[in-house]
C-alpha cells in the first residue's frame, strides 16, 4: 500500500494467513533490499516459518517504523531498536535464546503504545525487568501473558506508566498480592493476571484497583476471603472472572446493581448460600454466567423473566430443583448449557427443546430429570455436545442433528431398537450404556464408524450379530476398504447385552483400539489369530462369560500394552503356552500407565473379579489394575513357569481348568500380586515355599487339587489361617489345617505346640515355686514364732535391713555384669 | 400413641441407613491420613484416592462382602514415616502387615482399638518407645510380632490375658524387665525374646519387681 501523497510503500502485508495456508517459510533471508522501502511505517511478516534464524540487523533501520507485527513468526532472537516505534507485536516468538532480551526492553523507543510479549519463553522474575526505569509513559497495551515471569508484582513496575489501558500478565507464575501502586493507573481498564499463583483476599485485592476497571480476569490463582459488598460500586466492570479460586461466603446481592456486566464467572470456588432474584436486578448485560461447583441455590420465583438474555450458562452443582427451572424459557440465545447435579427432579418440559434450538453444548446429566426424548434432535443443527447421562429419560434414541461429535444418553430408560440411521456423520462418542435398548445392531454403524471413537452400547439388551461391515449386501464397502472401518476407535464396550456371532471381524481395521469389552455375551468361535496384531494398542481385553472357543492364540502376547487379560468363562481348550504369558506391561512393576484411552465420564468402569470379590474400577482407576483371569475354562497342561515374570500382575486366576502340574516355584517372581487363584485344577507336589515372598498377597485359594505336604508357614503365607483355602487337597498338612505332618521337620509352630513349649512352662514354674518356698521358710517362721519377734525384733528388723541391702547391691551388680555382656 | 409406637422402627430405620456411609468413608479417610504422612519412594499407595466411596479397590487394601476394611498388607514396601494413630479407626481390621519397612516413632495407643485384629505384623521396622499396653485389648490376635525393632521398656504384662495369642516375636529389640509367664506366654518359646539386653528371664512373681532393670 502506497501513500497517497508521496507514492512511497508505506505498508507491507506479508502475513500468513493460517486458516488457508500452512505457515510457508520464506526460505531466503529476508532480503536487505526491503531497506529500499525507507518511508515503510506498517510491516506485517506475522506467522511466517523464518526457520527460527535470527532477526536481521538491518531491520534496526526502518526509521519511519511505527508498526510491526512479528508474532508467530518463527523468529529465533531479538531485535534492534527502531526509534519510531509505536506498535510492536512478537507474541509468540521464542526469545529465550536472546540472552539481551532484558537490556532491549530498557531501549524500546519511548514512542512506543503497544506491546505484546506474549508466549515468548521470558523467563526472569517481574522486578529485574526495567520496565518502571524506563520511559514507557505512554504505553497503553502491556502484554506479558504466557511467559515463565517470576516473583510478586513489584511496587514499583508501574510507576510511570500511567497512560496503560490493558495489563496482560496471565499465565506466568506470579504469587503474592498486588501492589497498592496499582490503584494509580488511573486508566486502566483491562487487568488480566489469571492461571498465576496471585493469592491474599479478594476484598484487599479489589481495593488496589482503580475505579473504572472494566474488565478483571483472575481465574486459576489462590484467592480467599469474601466478595466485598461494595463491589456494587464497580459499576464499570463488564467483565470479572474469578473462577478456581478458594473464595469463601455468600455472593453480595449487590452483584445485581452492576449494570454493564457481560461476563461474571465465579465457578469452581467455595461460595455458599442463595442466589435470589435481586442479584440480577440490572444485569442486563450479561450474557455469560458461570456459577458452576460452589455451594449455591438458586432460589428464584417460579415466574421470574430474568432481565437477562444469557448465550453461556452453566450451573452445574447449583441446587436448581426440584422443578425444572422455568427461567430457562425466556433464555432463547443459549449456546451453553450447563445444569448437570442441579437436585433437579422434575420432567423435561416441553418448551426445552425449542428454547435451546441454538445450542451448541448441553449437560443436564447427573439429576432426576424424566420425560420422553423427541423423535428427533436434527433441529439443534448447532448442537457439538449433548450430555444427558444419569436421568429418567424414556423414548427410544432420537435422530441426531448432523454435526454433532459427543452423544452421551448413558444410565436413563431409553428403550427400542437402534434407528437405522442416527442421522450424523461426525460423531465420535456415542455413549449409551445402562439403558433398555434392544434389537440388533444395524449395518448402519458402519458409517458412523469413521469417526467414532468411543462406542459404549454395554449393559441393554441388544441381540443378534454385529454387521459385518466390508461386505455388506449393497457393497457400499469394497472389501479393500475395511482398513478405514473403526480406525479411529479407541473404546468398544458390549458388556451385558446377547449378542452373539463370532468375533466381530471389523474389529480387524481397530488399529488404535486399547478398551474392548465383549463380556457377558452370546459370542462363539476362536479367538482370532490377528487380534494380537491388528489391534496392538489393546490395554483391556475382557470377554469373559461368553462361548469362545479353541486354543487361547499366542499371537496375543504381541500385544505390548495388555494390562487386562480376561478370557474367564468361556470354552477354551488347550495348554497355557510358555510364550502366550509374557504381556510386556504386565512384567513392569509400576505400570507405565498408558493414558491414551479417554474414559469420557466418572461412570467409564470395568469390573475384575479379584480377592474372591467383584470390584468396580473407575474412570482413571482402570489404569493401576493388572490382571490375568483364564479361569473358567478347559485348560489344560502345566502352569508355565514363565508366569513368574509378570511381576506387574496384581490379579491372577486360573481356577476351574483341568491344570496338572507342580506350583511353578517361580511364582515369587509376581510380586505385585495381590489375589492368587488356583483352585479346582489338578496341580499336585508341594506348594512351593517361594510363595511366602509374595508380601502383597491378600486372597489366596489353593483348594481342590491334588496338593501335598507341609503348608508353608514363613513370610505372608503365615497371615493365611482360613484353613478353607487349602480344602480338598488330602495330603496337605500343617497348619492352618488340622492335619500333623509326620515328616522330621520341626518348624517354631510345632515346637510351640508340643512337648518342649510344656517343658518350658513347667520350668518356669518350679523355678517360681522353689523361691516363694524358700522366701516363706525364713520369714513365715519370723512372722509366726511370737517370742522371737517380740524379743529379737530390732534384731530381726535390722538382719531384714541386711538381707535387702546385701539383695539389692547383690542384684544391681549382677544387672551390671549382665548389661557388660 | 400410633407416631410414638413408629419411633423405634424409624430410629432403627435411621441406623441402618447412616452406619454403612459412616463406616466406608471413614476408614478411607484414615487410611489416607496415614498416607499423607508416609514417604511411599516406590509409590506402592499410589491408587490410594481419598475420592472413591470407600478404599476397597485401593491395592493393598482388602475388604469383606460389607465394604469394611480388613486387611492392610504393605510387607517390605519401602515405606517410611510414622504410624499414624488413624490406624485405629480401622474397627474391622484383621491384618495389619507392614513388616520389612522404615516405619518410625512409637507404636499408637490406638492401636489397641482393633478388636477384631488377628495378625499385627510391625517387624523390621525402627519403630520405638514402648509395646502399648492397650495391646492387651486386643482379645483377638493370634499373631504378634513386632521384633527387628528399637522398642523398649517392658513387656506389657497386659498381654498375658490374649487368650488367643499363638504366636509372639519380640526378639531384637531393647525390651526390659522380666517375660510373663502366665496366659499364652506359658507355651512361647525362649527365642521369641532373645536379643534383648536388658530383658531378664522370666517374670518371679513376688520377689524381683516385674519391671526389674528398666
Amino acid at each position: 500500500m502506497c501513500s497517497n501523497k508521496t507514492g512511497h510503500v508505506v505498508k507491507l502485508d506479508l502475513r500468513v494467513d493460517h486458516d488457508r495456508l500452512l505457515p510457508f517459510s520464506m526460505s531466503s533471508d529476508i532480503s536487505p533490499s526491503l531497506l529500499a522501502l525507507e518511508h515503510l511505517n506498517y510491516l506485517d511478516l506475522s506467522y511466517n516459518d523464518f526457520g527460527g534464524r535470527q532477526i536481521p540487523k538491518f531491520m534496526g533501520s526502518f526509521k519511519n517504523l511505527k508498526y510491526l507485527n512479528l508474532s508467530n513468526a518463527n523468529f529465533g532472537a531479538w531485535l534492534p531498536r527502531l526509534s519510531s516505534l509505536k506498535h510492536l507485536d512478537m507474541s509468540y516468538v521464542n526469545l529465550s535464546a536472546a540472552v539481551d532480551w532484558v537490556q532491549a526492553l530498557s531501549m524500546l523507543p519511548t514512542s512506543l503504545r503497544v506491546l505484546h510479549l506474549s508466549g515468548c519463553s521470558l523467563n526472569a522474575t517481574l522486578a529485574s525487568l526495567p520496565l518502571y526505569s524506563s520511559n514507557l509513559t505512554t504505553l497503553v497495551t502491556l502484554d506479558l501473558e504466557y511467559n515463565d515471569f517470576q516473583g510478586p508484582i513489584p511496587n514499583g513496575l508501574l510507576g510511570n506508566m500511567t497512560s496503560l489501558k490493558e495489563l496482560q500478565l496471565g499465565g506466568n507464575d506470579l504469587v503474592g498480592m498486588i501492589p497498592k501502586t496499582m490503584k494509580n493507573l488511573h486508566k486502566l481498564k483491562v487487568l488480566d493476571l489469571g492461571w498465576n499463583q496471585i493469592s491474599g483476599d479478594i476484598a484487599e485485592l479489589m481495593e488496589r484497583l482503580p475505579h473504572k476497571i472494566q474488565s478483571l480476569y483472575l481465574m486459576v490463582n489462590n484467592l480467599n476471603g469474601s466478595l466485598p459488598t461494595w463491589i456494587e460500586n464497580m459499576t464499570s466492570l463488564s467483565t470479572l472472572d474469578l473462577g478456581y479460586n478458594s473464595l469463601t461466603g455468600s455472593i453480595p446481592s449487590g452483584m445485581g446493581k452492576l449494570t454493564n456486566l457481560s461476563y461474571l464467572d465465579l465457578s469452581s470456588n467455595q461460595l455458599i448460600g442463595m442466589i435470589l432474584e435481586d442479584y440480577f436486578t440490572s444485569l442486563t448485560r450479561l450474557e455469560m454466567l458461570d456459577l458452576s461447583n460452589n455451594s449455591l441455590t438458586m432460589g428464584v420465583h417460579p415466574n421470574w423473566i430474568p432481565p437477562f438474555r444469557l448465550k453461556e450458562v452453566d450451573l452445574s452443582y447449583c441446587k436448581m430443583g426440584p422443578h425444572f427451572p422455568t427461567w430457562i424459557q425466556s433464555q432463547t440465545n443459549i449456546t451453553f448449557l450447563g445444569m448437570s447435579s442441579a437436585v433437579i427432579i422434575d420432567r423435561l418440559p416441553d418448551w426445552f427443546w425449542n428454547v435451546i434450538s441454538q445450542v451448541e453444548y448441553l449437560d443436564l446429566s447427573l439429576n432426576q430429570i424424566s420425560g420422553v426424548l423427541p423423535m428427533t434432535l436434527e433441529f439443534l443443527s448447532t448442537a457439538d455436545s449433548i450430555i444427558l447421562h444419569s436421568n429418567q429419560l424414556k423414548g427410544r434414541l432420537p435422530k441426531l442433528p448432523m454435526g454433532l461429535r459427543y452423544l452421551d444418553l448413558s444410565r436413563n430408560y431409553i428403550s427400542g431398537p437402534l434407528p437405522l440411521y442416527l442421522g450424523t456423520i461426525e460423531l465420535k462418542y456415542l455413549l449409551l450404556s445402562n439403558n433398555l435398548i434392544s434389537g440388533t445392531i444395524p449395518s448402519s454403524l458402519c458409517d458412523q464408524l469413521q469417526s467414532l471413537e468411543a462406542l459404549d452400547l454395554s449393559n441393554n439388551h441388544l441381540s443378534g450379530q454385529l454387521p459385518e461391515c466390508w461386505t455388506s449386501g449393497n457393497s457400499f464397502r469394497a472389501k479393500s476398504d475395511w482398513r478405514d472401518v473403526g480406525s479411529n476407535l479407541t473404546i468398544i464396550h458390549f458388556r451385558n447385552n446377547r449378542l452373539s456371532g463370532k468375533f466381530p471381524l471389523f474389529f480387524r481395521g481397530c488399529q488404535y483400539l486399547s478398551f474392548l469389552d465383549l463380556s457377558y455375551n452370546n459370542f462363539t468361535g476362536n479367538l482370532p489369530i490377528w487380534i494380537g496384531t491388528r489391534l496392538p494398542n489393546l490395554v483391556f481385553l475382557l470377554l469373559k462369560s461368553n462361548m469362545f472357543s479353541g486354543h487361547i492364540p499366542i499371537k496375543l502376547s504381541k500385544l505390548d500394552h495388555l494390562q487386562i487379560l480376561d478370557l474367564a468363562h468361556n470354552n477354551l481348550s488347550g495348554t497355557i503356552a510358555p510364550s502366550l504369558v509374557n504381556f510386556k506391561a504386565m512384567t513392569l512393576i509400576s505400570p507405565s500407565i498408558f493414558n491414551d484411552i479417554d474414559y469420557y465420564n466418572d461412570f467409564f468402569s470395568l469390573f475384575v473379579i479379584t480377592k474372591g470379590q467383584i470390584l468396580e474400577y473407575q474412570s482413571d482407576k482402570i489404569f493401576f489394575i493388572l490382571s490375568l483371569d483364564l479361569s473358567g475354562n478347559s485348560l489344560t497342561g502345566e502352569i508355565p513357569k514363565q508366569v513368574g515374570a509378570l511381576a506387574g500382575l496384581k490379579n491372577l486366576n486360573l481356577s476351574a481348568n483341568r491344570l496338572t502340574g507342580n506350583i511353578p516355584e517361580t511364582m515369587n517372581g509376581l510380586r505385585s500380586l495381590e489375589s492368587l487363584d488356583l483352585s479346582n485344577n489338578e496341580l499336585f507336589g508341594e506348594i512351593p515355599s517361594t510363595l511366602s515372598a509374595l508380601t502383597f498377597l491378600s486372597h489366596l485359594n489353593l483348594s481342590y487339587n491334588n496338593l501335598s505336604g507341609r503348608i508353608p508357614t514363613e513370610g505372608q503365607l503365615e497371615t493365611f489361617d482360613d484353613p478353607t483355602i487349602y480344602i480338598g487337597n488330602s495330603n496337605l498338612c500343617g497348619p492352618p489345617t488340622s492335619k500333623n505332618c509326620s515328616g522330621n521337620q520341626t518348624t517354631m509352630s510345632d515346637l510351640l505346640e508340643h512337648e518342649d513349649g510344656y517343658n518350658m512352662s513347667s520350668l518356669y514354674f518350679s523355678m517360681g515355686l522353689g523361691f516363694a518356698v524358700g522366701f516363706w521358710v525364713i520369714f513365715g517362721t519370723l512372722l509366726f514364732k511370737r517370742t522371737w519377734r517380740t524379743t529379737y525384733f530390732l534384731l530381726v528388723d535390722d538382719i531384714c535391713d541386711r538381707i535387702y541391702v546385701f539383695m539389692v547391691l547383690k542384684l544391681v551388680r549382677l544387672n551390671a555384669r549382665i548389661k557388660k555382656k | 400413641m400410633a407416631s410414638l409406637s413408629l419411633l423405634p422402627f424409624s430410629f432403627v430405620l435411621f441406623l441402618l441407613a447412616a452406619s454403612p456411609v459412616i463406616s466406608t468413608n471413614s476408614e478411607g479417610e484414615a487410611l489416607h491420613a496415614l498416607r499423607t504422612k508416609l514417604s511411599d519412594p516406590t509409590n506402592v499407595l499410589q491408587s490410594w484416592d481419598p475420592t472413591l466411596v470407600n478404599p476397597c479397590t485401593w491395592f493393598h487394601v482388602t475388604c469383606d462382602d460389607r465394604n469394611r476394611v480388613i486387611r492392610l498388607d504393605l510387607g517390605n514396601s519401602n515405606i517410611s514415616g510414622p504410624l499414624g494413630p488413624e490406624l485405629g479407626r480401622l474397627q474391622h481390621l484383621q491384618y495389619l502387615e507392614l513388616y520389612r519397612n522404615n516405619f518410625e516413632g512409637k507404636i499408637p495407643e490406638e492401636l489397641g482399638n482393633l478388636k477384631n485384629l488377628i495378625s499385627m505384623d510391625l517387624y523390621g521396622n525402627h519403630l520405638q518407645g514402648q509395646i502399648p499396653k492397650s495391646f492387651g485389648k486386643l482379645k483377638s490376635l493370634r499373631f504378634l510380632r513386632l521384633n527387628n525393632n528399637k522398642l523398649k521398656g517392658s513387656i506389657p504384662r497386659e498381654l498375658a490375658s490374649l487368650s488367643n495369642l499363638k504366636v509372639i516375636d519380640l526378639s531384637n529389640n531393647d525390651l526390659c524387665g522380666t517375660i510373663p509367664i502366665d496366659g499364652p506366654f506359658s507355651t512361647f518359646p525362649p527365642q521369641s525374646f532373645e536379643n534383648n539386653s536388658r530383658l531378664n528371664g522370666p517374670e518371679l512373681q513376688g520377689l524381683v519387681p516385674y519391671d526389674f532393670g528398666c
